[in-house]
């Protein structure tokens, strides 16, 4: 098995160097590298990567945007974020855009290897670090998650230990089914559109403390 | 005078290209410390890392003329260019940079002061690159300065953000150019 993954990113220097990084992993196939996001969207169309690594900051449009436009053109194509930006507001879009993962640029080798094969898996895909500088402590809800029960609050606890439906099944003793009914009611209370948007909302409203 | 762009958008737009720099490093470094027994690679990725720590050792003295130059309120005032470019390529020599004043003519241009020097410094330097050189000329003509800072090979000068903010910071105006970083300053006639 090979994990096809397309490069966007405008600072050649990086994007050269993570292609030569991730060809250093058997499992891992370099299918392009662009530097714009009307390159990026092309080529995403084209190769139908299993995974697109996306910078946000990208001289036409930006990568959000870009994020929503390859999961409309190839919906298999998992995308994870891949930026120096750690705005908060950012990391919410991308999420809202499809995103199903977010790193920071100064991540190692090892956590962008990780982050394309749990993303490939289908898994949500923030690591720690990466968390704790992306969401900011704010004031307890008045509303949004308040309402969550105490079986809600230990899935989603499990949520963001990066664990799927499949595993949080085997931990709570419950079937994947009545798991992924869980997941979804928590993501309907907190008001998300993705599991990741959900541990990070719970986590910037202090729902969930960071996850270790 | 051009405007001076918005300071905070300035620097997270100037940060955005450090933290990719760092990212390549890190990278780098990384692929490095898992054992690869690509020699050809280990070679590249040792080369990359112990550049581009170069370059954000240079960028980050650029981001602090920068800031000097953007959070300078004072007023515009004449000065000596030739006398600015000089005591710039003294401070592009000082940080170990290589830089020649070549043709230019005395000439005088209304900009503020503050950073001024230091931004023209970095420019050399980011045109120089990492190893290389920068040669400087200036020529006058309607009442407006223009100053070149190309490589002797005449190889294309480097854009970026920081290149663009530097040269907004100090007042200047771009001027599109293959052979070397041209920009214009608002000039003063005798």
């Amino acid at each position: 098995m090979t994990i096809g993954v397309l490069l966007v990113d405008d600072h050649t220097v990086f994007a050269e160097t993570l292609a030569a990084a991730l060809k250093t992993n058997a499992d891992i196939a370099i299918l392009g590298v662009a530097n714009t996001s009307t390159d990026g969207l092309e080529k995403a169309t084209a190769l139908k990567p299993d995974v697109a690594l996306l910078d946000v900051m990208l001289p036409d449009y930006d990568g959000i945007e870009l994020a929503r436009r390859v999961r409309t053109a190839s919906p298999e194509t998992k995308v994870v974020m891949l930026t120096g930006e750690t705005d908060p507001a950012l990391f919410a879009k991308a999420m809202a855009a499809g995103a199903c993962g977010y790193l920071i640029k100064e991540s190692s080798l090892g956590d962008v290897t990780d982050a394309v094969r749990r993303a490939y898996a289908g898994q949500v895909v923030v690591p720690d670090k990466a968390v704790s500088r992306l969401t900011q402590a704010q004031a307890p809800p008045k509303g949004v998650g308040s309402d969550l029960t105490d079986r809600e609050l230990e899935v989603l606890g499990l949520l963001a230990q990066g664990k799927d439906a499949k595993t949080i099944a085997k931990s709570l003793g419950i079937t994947w089914h009545t798991a992924r009914s869980y997941l979804k009611t928590v993501l309907m209370k907190l008001d998300a559109h993705s599991q990741l948007e959900a541990v990070a909302v719970a986590t910037r409203l202090g729902i969930i403390g960071r996850p270790k | 005078m051009t405007r001076r762009p918005d300071p905070a958008e300035t620097v997270r737009t100037v940060l955005h290209e450090l933290r990719s720099r760092v990212g390549a490093i890190r990278l780098a470094v990384t692929t490095l410390q898992t054992n690869t027994s690509d020699e050809e690679l280990m070679k590249s990725l040792l080369a990359t890392a112990d550049r581009e720590t170069l370059r954000v050792s240079m960028e980050m003295v650029a981001v602090t003329a920068l800031v000097t130059c953007l959070t300078d309120r004072s007023a515009p005032r004449s000065f000596d260019i030739g006398h600015a470019l000089r005591n710039a390529v003294t401070l592009t020599e000082r940080v170990g940079g290589r830089a020649t004043l070549g043709r230019g003519s005395k000439a005088i241009v209304r900009a503020r002061p503050r950073g001024f020097e230091s931004a023209l410094s970095s420019l050399m330097q980011l045109v120089a690159d990492v190893d290389g050189e920068t040669i400087v000329s200036v020529s006058t003509k309607n009442g407006a300065v223009t100053v070149k800072l190309a490589r002797p090979d005449g190889s294309h000068a480097p854009g970026g953000s920081l290149v663009k903010n530097l040269l907004a910071g100090i007042g200047a105006t771009q001027i599109p150019s293959d052979a070397g970083l041209v920009f214009r300053l608002e000039g003063v006639s005798p």
